[in-house]
């Protein structure tokens, strides 16, 4: 909120410190004063008012209290005696609430004899520092008011009501009512109101009506000032959209001992433009009048708590320069583990004080935080005990900026056009920010491909990874996981592509201490559900470790790709991280290298175009024995000078003991068994 | 020794191992002068060759050596002019080597995951997808409560879920499995439903901490935050704590660094609130303890100079190339 300086000094007999003092003082002690503006004799502060404390500071003299707090200076309360006010001698209106719950107080005066002019030249250049512009003497009164002290008010057009009763109750669903401003609003079944005989008057809290308003011919007037349910007020403004100054003020809540103060104000302002208006009739219905709160602290937990050494006297002097009162519940002795206790009295204003931390606050701030010397913690040596997760995940990112893939972060919304790219259901988002984010992510795969298809204007090649996490349902159980995906694409992949991201998946998986995983061709009716849809269906296999999911990898299927606006081709590995890391080994035994020499044969056979090397790799190691120690594919090629859908696989065969020196005559033992097994398999050896 | 150093400057002056080798064959070859005296040398009187022949062989010997001298001087040469021949140009740009680039959210996460770690923090996570219980109820930030207002949510559609707006709900989640003393730091991704420009954006990644201990105190908060910023941003920073208000902290204040352009909020903080000690399931009599909470991207930017939050989640290799 704005605040004016001059209006801030108006509740002191001495002069404040100059403006930029006093926003450093509030600064470091209560509010943050985001900026002062010189304005013409006046300077305006616009102060981060917290919203705890909105009940009691979106006001001027809320802020002057804390000002007095901080300079240690006296306060003028600017409400006159209610005994100047004379006496009510009428009985014109009733007031009824239906439901106590929605007006905890209601308070209102009736006055004759008003006329209507211009506020006197001070009411307006304090309402031109708030940027207000003057109305009339009743309406700036209603304004300056809550300005001042906080309290919205409201006044009536006393003839315009139908009838000499008025009702405060819910709104029914249907009713409507045109406000002040002319805007026609249907209300709905939280807005609270008020009729009068025959129709609706105000929506209380947030905006008066157009039908009893104040004009230039009003003689009689209703000046109310209620406190009306906060959570209500909150709810109906939400949903009409009105944020009006009186409605957030009420969504705060506030003294309720407020309203009669604010009266008496308001009557002593219009008697400045009409000295010889009269309260005839005085209403206040307050049946559940609000309790005074007692918090009781010691000063052991103060200084414990705050780290502090303040003595019993500072404390007492700051929580009275506040307000507070205080009673010494120890007699002024000390007490052993405790210090000296006390009992504090909250006062009425401060509806953010509950309990003994609440007055701790209080006084470390008012002592300042500057103040409070750094003590570094005193505990246990303890070496933290390792996140396996974040050091497994640091480990893979590692890895993969090592194979020259860059990492990218991608919102964990995706678009609601890419629905039907998934064959399981996306959750959902209630309150989407846009279509482009309207469900959460199930694979981080569509992040990726964006980069790609953005990234394509100024790179050929591209090498991406992200981590993150993803989120699908199974069944009745929301699942969130964390997943990591690399995916590459460029013209030198094109046509090795896949072999190039399936060895990037090899090695990574074997630098997380990972060996005992494959890589498997079969799509079970899970795996096509969840991820077979984005894949070339020809070029693509499960990853798995122990026999489990643990990734897929493949080409993105062509459909995707267009989607995307992607030309040529992609490739990526998307690995269920969280299994990953549980599988993942630091612990890693060496191996001696054999001092014997290794003997090398290489052998070619022409198989079938459908045969898979898994499958001559097996036959070979079915009888080849413990001396075969590798087997290498160096060459796999099909077409010109070789039979149609053949084709030929080269292994190089390596042999090594690591007990003696291989002979020929050994190895050659091996390899006929090797050649007998193959053309077992009708399989030509060459 | 007249003879000897008219022959050393002969093969001293030799230009190649060809002239070279034909200086060595005229004084040591078959007919070469010295081969033919020492061959000869069985002709001379007794008394002679006892003089003569040790200085024959002495001279063999000489011209051997020197002729070797000259030889290895002459092949070292040739090799070193051989390599001249080599050249390249070493200002022509190197071979490009492709190693990939961590994000900047990554770089700054390891860095501050480090700091803490070496002051005995433990790092937790917890999910994106929370309840509203711990993200809100045991935060002390009640229904229907303006507090709520300040955090504008992401729900998730028929479900009792949204997208945590904040790490702290990893406090509560932390607590309930572990008793004190506790000094955690939680970093992770969180959501706002808001309007996204330069400096915010729907999603962004935050780091909570908590120390729980019998006497944990603001000036303990004030020891640890300067540790922590000293180290991330170089020695002695400068810090101040002023109030702020946050549901789940009581005192909360608010952490300004100071800076080239005057004081910078850098993070929100406070003494754990007693509610959130009790809906984590602790007596709040026996327990104090300090909580707080940093923006990672506001530290990525500042530290690398990146004028809008946008580009951090943009997978932009022209940006992402430069970390």
């Amino acid at each position: 909120m704005k605040f004016s300086y001059n209006w801030l000094q108006s509740f002191f007999s001495e002069s404040l410190p100059e403006p930029e003092k006093l926003a450093e003082l509030l600064t470091m002690h209560s509010f943050e004063v985001e900026e002062v503006e010189k304005k013409d004799e006046d300077h305006i502060l616009a102060i981060d008012i917290l919203p705890n404390r909105a009940h009691d500071c979106l006001s001027h003299l809320g802020v002057a209290k804390e000002i007095a707090a901080l300079t240690d200076s006296k306060l003028k309360n600017p409400s006159p005696g209610l005994a100047r006010l004379g006496r009510e001698s009428k009985k014109l209106l009733q007031v009824d609430i239906q439901d106590k719950s929605l007006c905890p107080r209601y308070t209102a005066y009736v006055v004759e004899g008003v006329k209507i002019a211009d506020s006197p030249e001070w009411i307006k250049e304090r309402l031109a520092s708030m940027n207000q512009k003057p109305i009339s003497n009743i309406v700036d009164i209603t304004n300056y008011i809550m300005w001042e002290l906080g309290q919205p008010l409201h006044a009536f057009d006393f003839d315009k009501i139908n009838g000499a009763n008025m009702n405060i109750r819910l709104a029914k669903q249907g009713e409507k009512l045109e406000t002040l401003d002319g805007a026609a609003h249907d209300l709905g079944a939280d807005a609270i109101i008020i009729e009068d005989e025959s129709r609706i008057i105000d929506l209380a809290g947030i905006k008066g009506g157009a039908n009893t308003q104040i004009d230039s011919s009003t003689k009689t007037i209703i000046f109310q000032a209620a406190i009306f349910d906060a959570a209500r007020i909150r709810k109906a403004a939400q949903k009409l959209g009105i944020k009006t100054d009186a409605a957030v003020r009420y969504m705060h809540g506030f003294d309720q001992n407020l309203p009669p103060q604010a009266l008496e104000r308001a009557i002593e302002l219009l008697r400045e433009t009409n000295p010889k208006v009269k309260i005839v009739q005085k209403i206040d219905i307050y049946p559940s009048p609000q309790k005074s709160k007692k918090i009781a602290i010691d000063t052991r937990y103060v200084n414990s708590l705050l780290g502090t050494d303040i003595s019993k006297k500072k404390m007492k002097q700051i929580l009275e320069k506040l307000g507070f009162g205080l009673t010494s519940l120890t007699g002024g002795f000390k007490i052993k583990d405790l210090g000296f206790k006390f009992t504090v009295d909250v006062p009425a204003y401060r509806l953010d004080i509950d309990a003994a931390q609440d007055v701790i606050e209080e006084i470390g701030r008012i002592y300042g935080y500057e103040n409070i010397k750094p003590i570094a913690p005193q505990g246990t040596l303890a070496v933290p005990r390792r996140n396996e997760q974040v050091f497994w995940r640091s480990r893979a990112r590692d890895i993969l900026s090592g194979f020259g893939f860059s990492e990218v972060y991608n919102y964990s919304m995706i678009p609601k056009s890419q629905e039907e790219d998934y064959a399981f259901p996306l959750l959902e988002l209630t309150n989407p920010i846009s279509d482009e984010f309207q469900y959460l992510r199930p694979w981080l795969m569509h992040g990726v491909l964006k980069n790609i298809a953005s990234n394509k204007k100024y790179f050929e090649a591209i090498k991406l990874f992200e981590i993150g996490r993803v989120f699908f349902q199974e069944g009745e159980d929301i699942r969130e996981e964390e997943n990591f995906i690399f995916a590459l694409t460029g013209k030198e992949n094109a046509a090795n592509g896949f072999y190039e991201v399936k060895g990037y998946a090899d090695e990574f998986l074997k630098k997380l201490g990972i060996n005992d995983f494959y890589f498997d061709p079969t799509f079970s009716e899970e795996d096509e559900k969840y991820h077979g849809l984005l894949l070339h269906p020809a070029r693509r296999a499960i990853i798995r470790a122990d026999n489990n999911f643990v990734g897929f990898v493949g080409e993105v299927h062509p459909d995707i790709l267009s989607k995307f606006g992607v030309e040529g081709k992609v490739y990526c590995a998307e690995f269920n991280f969280d299994k990953i890391s549980a599988a993942a080994e630091e612990e890693h035994i060496y191996q001696k290298p054999s001092k014997y020499p290794e003997v090398v044969r290489d052998i070619a056979v022409l198989v079938p175009r459908g045969t898979m090397v898994v499958e001559a790799l097996n036959a070979i190691n079915s009888v080849s024995g413990p001396l075969l120690r590798d087997i290498d594919l160096f060459d796999m090629f099909e077409g010109e000078n070789l039979p149609e859908g053949m084709k030929n696989l080269a292994f190089h065969l390596i042999f090594q003991s690591d007990k003696k020196t291989l002979t020929s005559q050994e190895v050659d033992e091996i390899m006929s068994k090797i050649t007998k097994v193959l053309e077992e398999n009708l399989w030509e050896v060459r | 020794m007249e003879e000897l150093d008219k022959i050393k400057k002969e093969i001293n002056s030799a230009s190649d191992l060809k002239e070279l080798d034909g200086i060595y064959k005229k004084y040591l070859g078959k007919k070469g002068e010295v081969a033919l005296a020492l061959r000869s040398i069985g002709d001379l009187s007794e008394r002679e060759k006892k003089e003569r022949a040790p200085q024959l062989q002495s001279l063999k010997k000489e011209i051997e050596e020197e002729v070797l001298k000259r030889s290895s001087e002459l092949k070292s040469s040739g090799a070193e002019e051989a390599l001249r021949g080599e050249w390249l140009d070493v200002t022509a740009p190197g071979k490009k080597a492709e190693l990939g680039h961590l994000h900047p959210l990554t770089q700054i996460q390891q860095k501050v995951n480090e700091i803490f770690s070496s002051l005995g923090f433990e790092i937790v996570e917890g999910p994106e997808l929370e309840t509203e219980w711990y993200n809100f109820d045991a935060l002390n930030i009640p229904k229907d409560h303006p507090s709520r207002d300040i955090w504008d949510t992401f729900w998730m559609q028929d479900k009792e879920l949204l997208l945590r707006t904040h790490t702290s709900p990893v406090q509560i989640r932390h607590m309930e499995k572990h008793q004190p003393p506790i000094r955690i730091i939680a970093p992770g991704r969180v959501f706002r439903h808001e309007a996204s420009d330069a400096s915010h954006d729907i999603q962004f990644y935050q780091l909570e901490g908590l120390m729980v201990d019998k006497d944990m105190s603001v000036a303990n908060f004030k020891a640890v935050i300067n540790e922590f910023l000293s180290q991330l941003f170089g020695e002695n920073v400068k810090i101040r704590l002023r109030p702020s208000f946050f549901p789940f902290v009581e005192p909360g204040f608010e952490v300004d660094m100071y800076g080239p352009k005057g004081w910078m909020e850098m993070l929100g903080a406070g003494m754990v609130h007693p509610n959130v000690f009790k809906a984590a399931g602790y007596n709040p009599v026996n327990w104090q303890g300090f909580a707080f909470g940093i923006g990672l991207d506001r530290i990525a930017m500042m530290k690398y100079k990146i004028d809008d939050i946008r580009l951090l989640y943009s997978g932009d290799l022209r940006f992402l190339k430069q970390f």
